[in-house]
């Protein structure tokens, strides 16, 4: 019986190796919270983004601007260095803090340096080709007032197969001509993560 | 081959059986039925070291293409398994398919990570057949050193940020292994040092200080020589932080380094790997099983304590032959003595006016070696238990068959016998396509372009390969690191 058993065992356990389940996907919503990895991901960069800007924009630099200058402030987001030890998508960063700028309605967000090249060699091209009631003038380029830079760090505790990583994203608004400081902020994101020493 | 060990293990076990005809019909081919299918799920282990002599000609021929086809047409198309999808990864870096490299690797770190967690069946199963059905995750060295050929292939497709992630990822990961590990590689002064290189990129000059201290630190447990450039990088980011404090103390060991750095001129790296890591064989070992021995355990741990306690008494155990109860086949993994892993033993860089030496910076084929080392006494202790419960199911199987006749246990007996002998194999697998050694040449040149060339030599000075390295735009303050393998 003994042998019955471990000879069963064995022929299960080579099932169970060798018959490994199919694929399966299934759509679900963008906004739903999704943690496999651990690692950095679209919830913690939109999360942080939407945060950061909210409080950007409720500080006393904006209704300072449109006071003095009468007009609401051009904005334009340039680098976000990744000091981390992930593949962080700093792009989709950079565009959720766009987002959130431009659907504020009270910031006006200027296109980066990459996007500007693009949109410099079609009005090139509208020189040449487009109507002359159609066609877009050089030297009207909206101009910046403020540029915010960034960093995301990350910081890791690990022992075992249990981690803690902790992010802290740095964001600085300054004046494009006096180079002053007008916005700092900072967010911070910690994650625990665990992990099982055994599967079935 | 493949049936040359199992003939041979047949042998020892069957020393107590004895053979007659009759019995129940359906015993024979039922045991029959198992030997085959257990043949069937092991393979033979000859087809994967044919495979990769294969490569290893190819590659020695100096086309990697042909070499990565070759490898991609000898394993399963979207293959999980870590050792093959690391042997894609390099073998795609070396043919310039860089987005299929880091496909490749990425995919082995993420099945590695996620092999932490073992499967209990698995291991299980690993009980009862071989080493072969755990889920192989990679050696810790492995692990280390994926993260430098991503930085590399990363560096290959033009995107040095993305490169110098991969330099963090080696330092937290050995930050953790220092700590962590059981085995006598915990940490790399190699790897730490190009951790270094790639803050330095990124103008993390703290960063890469720390990681150079830390490879000056480590250099003496590596059993080699300290490669000169260390001291010379270490000092420059000293200089870059502005750790005056420490100054004193570095230039005492490091004598007079102050006067080789120049701060308008660049930092070039050239990393020159050679050679072919030595591949894991499988031995088989007898270990005599006394009659005085124990037979029964109180739970696993106990016998697998009783196993290392065989391990450490030896197979070539003094024993009195009454004494002798019987042997336990284990086959276990081995590299073998005597493997030049390169032929190389002088590697130097050239241009205009140009002419540095390369220092032999990782000696990988020892790395290798003393990381099987370590782990041989628990997969020893694995290998024996198996022995013993392959043994004692025979044994059991012999005896329940011969309550009904003596042919019938003598079949059943038999039979679990052939399976467990079908089904030992020692675990080979591993990274084979990793270089010997890697000898790196970082030197400053003025700003400007230059033309360089790579040359390996053997020890009787007779150029081996000439490699030619794509023109360089060095600017001041700036590093570039360049790459070329000689597979010889």
């Amino acid at each position: 019986m003994r042998t019955l058993l471990i000879l069963a065992l064995a022929l299960a356990s080579f099932a169970l190796i060798s018959c490994s389940g199919g694929k399966k996907v299934s759509r679900i919503d963008v906004e739903e919270t999704v943690d496999l990895s651990g690692n950095w991901n679209d919830t913690d960069s939109r999360l942080v983004a939407d945060e950061m800007i909210g409080d950007a924009l409720s500080k006393p630099w904006l209704t300072n601007f449109v006071r003095d200058a009468g007009k609401d402030p051009a904005v334009i987001v340039g680098a976000m260095r990744n000091l981390s030890d992930e593949h962080i998508a700093t792009g989709t960063f950079v565009g959720d803090i766009e987002r959130a700028f431009v659907n504020s309605g009270t910031v006006r967000v200027v296109a980066s340096k990459d996007e500007r090249e693009g949109v410099r060699e079609e009005r090139e091209d509208q020189q040449a080709n487009a109507s002359l009631e159609t066609m877009k003038e050089f030297g009207m380029e909206l101009g910046a007032d403020y540029m915010l830079l960034g960093e995301i760090n990350k910081i890791v505790d690990q022992e075992g197969k249990e981690k803690v990583a902790y992010y802290q994203v740095d964001l600085t608004l300054s004046h494009v001509q006096t180079n002053e400081k007008v916005w700092i902020g900072q967010k911070k994101i910690k994650k625990y993560i665990a992990r099982k020493n055994y599967k079935p | 081959m493949c049936c040359t060990w199992f003939r041979r293990s047949l042998e020892t076990p069957l020393r107590e059986t004895h053979l007659k005809t009759g019995g129940t019909p359906a015993a024979p081919a039922l045991t029959l039925l198992l030997v085959v299918f257990a043949l069937l799920v092991f393979g033979c282990a000859g087809k994967r070291t044919l495979l990769m002599e294969q490569v290893r000609t190819e590659l020695r021929n100096t086309s990697a293409q042909q070499a990565l086809a070759a490898y991609e047409k000898g394993v399963k198309k979207n293959t999980q398994r870590v050792d093959e999808l690391l042997n894609l990864g390099l073998l795609a870096l070396e043919a310039g398919e860089y987005d299929k490299a880091l496909g490749s690797l990425k995919e082995a770190d993420r099945i590695a990570e996620e092999r932490l967690t073992k499967s209990l069946s698995r291991e299980a199963a690993s009980l009862t057949t071989s080493d072969r059905v755990r889920a192989y995750q990679g050696t810790v060295y492995d692990k280390a050193i994926l993260h430098y050929y991503q930085a590399l292939a990363y560096l290959g497709k033009g995107e040095p940020d993305a490169a110098v992630v991969e330099g963090r990822r080696i330092a937290s990961y050995l930050e953790v292994n220092a700590r962590e590990s059981k085995h006598s590689y915990k940490d790399d002064p190699f790897l730490q040092w190009f951790s270094g290189a790639m803050y330095e990129t990124y103008g993390q000059h703290n960063d890469a200080w720390i990681s150079y201290k830390r490879a000056l630190e480590l250099y003496p447990f590596y059993g080699i020589e300290e490669p000169g450039y260390l001291c010379r990088a270490t000092y420059a980011a000293l200089k870059e932080v502005g750790a005056s404090e420490q100054e004193a103390a570095l230039l005492e060991r490091c004598g007079d380094v102050d006067k080789d750095v120049n701060p308008d001129w660049g930092r070039v790296v050239v990393l020159c790997e050679t050679g072919i890591a030595p591949q894991i064989l499988e031995n088989n070992l007898m270990f005599p099983i006394m009659k005085y021995d124990r037979r029964d355990f109180k739970d696993d741990d106990e016998r697998s304590r009783y196993s290392e306690e065989l391990w450490y008494r030896g197979h070539d155990y003094e024993y009195e032959e009454s004494e002798l109860d019987y042997f336990v086949r284990v086959a276990l993994p081995y590299y073998p003595e005597g493997y030049a892993g390169t032929e190389t033993r002088r590697v130097s860089v050239r241009g205009e006016g140009i002419d540095k030496l390369a220092e032999l910076a990782a000696p990988l084929g020892s790395i290798l070696r003393q990381d099987l080392n370590d782990r041989m006494p628990a997969i020893a202790a694995r290998a024996i238990t198996r022995g013993i419960i392959k043994y004692a199911a025979s044994k059991a199987a012999e005896d329940a068959g011969k309550k009904d006749s003596e042919a019938l246990g003598t079949i059943l007996g038999l039979g679990v016998n052939l399976l467990g002998a079908a089904t030992e194999a020692a675990d080979t697998r591993s990274w084979e396509t990793l270089p010997d050694q890697i000898f790196v040449a970082d030197f400053q040149l003025p700003p400007g372009e230059h033309e360089l060339r790579v040359i390996y030599e053997d020890a009787g000075g007779m150029t081996l390969t000439r490699y030619d390295l794509p023109k360089v735009t060095v600017r001041a303050g700036e590093l570039k690191v360049m790459r070329a393998r000689c597979w010889k």
